[in-house]
């Protein structure tokens, strides 16, 4: 499979010169498999750009079909819905999975596309751009052509269930983890056992290291968490993720410099990277 | 007064190479006089504005919100001084008619779509739902607020000191066809045409005789839609002509927009407006002195 990633910052997109290299959009990652439809994961702003890709070819011309998992409903997360063009193009069809727990994950995407914040159509309504269903997930592992996916909820955070998402296509697996803390053992117990063997993980890394102290409690993890997972759960390729809003280039940079001697060398996201695992 | 320009983008935030210059942060506008410190839509551009404030030690801010659009409202949740003890955030918009400002932005703020709820600010909030026509003043300022068209309800800012006026005419379909506010296309045909005509005037009346203009300008004539609720190029010239302003600023860049393309239209623009009217793009980072 390749992976490619369309935005891989936390929180909110703010342009800046010292942030450009690694990018400010909002999580969103595309899984492709060759001759299959794609599998995007997270709907953050990357998602906008991934579109505009997507629309130069058969989903500009309504004949597209893609499935999206979501995480869990933070704006940064699901923000690029609305200007997700391909979901404006009738013909295309779309499934959205996720949990969203006190509602339903429908209800909580519906409610982004109120009139009162949003200027685009509501394609979630019959009659109006694609056909877009959404799907709360249950236990069961999904399947998509030759991809099967996984899922956990990594405790709750932010008023809502945070979903992982591990991806194989028999050979080889891509585990997704983009939000999590690691409140108490048995958390991290669950998400090294659902990181085993990973080929890639990909792993909130929004504090640093030294944030962390003061900002527990507040639903992320730093690099070395990340790697303490990554090491204990074998996994061969680490890629810190979901970095702070305002961590600018050189800081990131750093972050991976800090690490690069370790037993598992850090790669940081960035936006425009792919991964052919 | 001064003006300064912290976003200009329209629709969403956006990062490229291609727009450097002007600016990728979605609409924030500063308006400072002496000691009063006004706001204009929390884009992305007020969380640079935020900590550039908190810095300065501002400790009252007045957030003028045009229209409650993502692009007009997401930085808010991220704005510094929102979480800055001893602030007071004042925010001003023009009235819903289903419900009060304060809702609108607590909503944006609630679990699970956000960590931080409004009701956990730091800062004290006043909301100040605006009628519309209203006049108000703030330290040296007078203003007045008028309903633009634009899909739910968007108002446009007329703020003026000291003899000179600043119009702020952002999110709206100046000449077009259509009425886009929510409940405008209510009664007859007739009733609607008088509503078009006046929702015109009221464009008129912010920006007469303004030293400067922000303008929405998402399209240029030849991509103009007339069911967005957006202005052309051309129409920022027109309304500039008719109401005698000075100064325009092509504002709310459509996302894609690249520098090289601005640079292009403000020429083609101030060859069209003539030496009457100056025209520029707006670029964040820059201010004007009135």
């Amino acid at each position: 499979m390749k992976v490619t990633l369309w935005g891989a910052r936390g929180s909110i997109a703010i342009p800046h010169p010292a942030t450009r290299h690694y990018g400010v959009n909002t999580p969103c990652v595309q899984i492709d498999v060759v001759g299959e439809d794609p599998l995007i994961l997270d709907a953050g702003m990357g998602l906008h750009w991934l579109g505009n890709a997507l629309g130069k070819g058969i989903f500009g011309k309504g004949k597209g079909r893609a499935n999206l998992l979501i995480s869990h409903t933070q704006w940064s997360h699901i923000q690029g819905i609305p200007f997700f063009m391909p979901m404006l193009v009738p013909g295309n069809i779309f499934t959205i999975y996720g949990r969203g727990g006190a509602s339903t994950m429908r209800e909580l995407l519906l409610a982004q596309m109120q009139p009162t914040y949003c200027p685009v159509p509501n394609f979630f309504s019959d009659g109006i751009g694609a056909n877009v269903a959404v799907e709360e997930l249950d236990e069961t592992p999904l399947s998509f052509g030759s991809l099967t996916v996984e899922h956990c909820a990594l405790g709750v955070s932010h008023g809502g269930p945070c979903m992982a998402y591990r991806i194989g296509d028999g050979q080889s697996t891509l585990v997704y983890m983009p939000v999590v803390e690691y409140v108490d053992t048995a958390t991290q117990e669950r998400a090294v056992a659902f990181a085993q063997d990973a080929d890639v993980l990909i792993h909130d890394a929004y504090y640093s290291d030294d944030e962390y102290a003061k900002q527990r409690g507040h639903g992320h993890s730093n690099p070395r968490q990340a790697i303490d997972t990554a090491l204990r759960a074998q996994v061969r390729r680490l890629v810190l993720f979901n970095h702070y809003a305002e961590r600018t280039d050189t800081e990131i940079d750093a972050i991976v410099a800090q690490h690069a001697n370790g037993e598992l060398p850090v790669e940081a996201a960035r936006e425009g990277s792919e991964y052919k695992i | 007064m001064k003006v300064t320009f912290w976003g200009v983008r329209g629709s969403y935030p956006v990062s490229s190479p291609h727009c450097t210059r002007y600016g990728g942060n979605t609409p924030c506008i500063e308006v400072a006089a002496q000691d009063t410190c006004i706001v204009i839509d929390a884009g992305t551009g007020i969380c640079s504005l935020g900590r550039d404030l908190v810095e300065r030690g501002i400790t009252d801010i007045h957030l003028l919100i045009s229209h409650t659009h993502w692009d007009h409202i997401q930085g808010f949740p991220h704005f510094a001084p929102l979480q800055t003890s001893g602030t007071r955030i004042h925010l001003y918009s023009l009235a819903h008619a289903d419900r009060p400002l304060q809702q609108i932005m607590r909503e944006q703020q609630q679990e699970p779509f956000f960590p931080v709820p409004l009701d956990q600010a730091r800062a004290e909030l006043v909301f100040h739902d605006l009628a519309e026509g209203e006049h108000w003043q703030l330290g040296p300022f007078d203003l007045l607020c008028k309903r633009l068209n634009h899909p739910s309800y968007t108002g446009g800012f007329r703020i003026e000191s000291n003899g000179k006026t600043f119009s702020y005419i952002s999110d709206t379909d100046l000449y077009g066809p259509h009425l886009h506010g929510e409940g405008m296309n209510q009664g007859t045909d007739a009733e609607r045409e008088t509503r078009r005509l006046d929702l015109q005037k009221s464009a008129g009346d912010l920006a007469h005789r303004a030293d400067l203009m922000i303008c929405d300008t998402f399209f240029l004539p030849e991509e103009y839609k007339d069911d967005w609720g957006h202005s052309r190029t051309s129409d920022a010239l027109r309304l500039g002509r008719q109401a005698e302003v000075q100064r325009v600023a092509l504002f709310h860049h459509e996302p894609h927009r690249s520098d090289t393309q601005l640079d292009e239209i403000v020429k083609q623009c101030r060859a069209e407006a003539g030496p009457e009217l100056e025209i520029f793009a707006a670029a964040e980072g820059e201010y004007r002195e009135l």
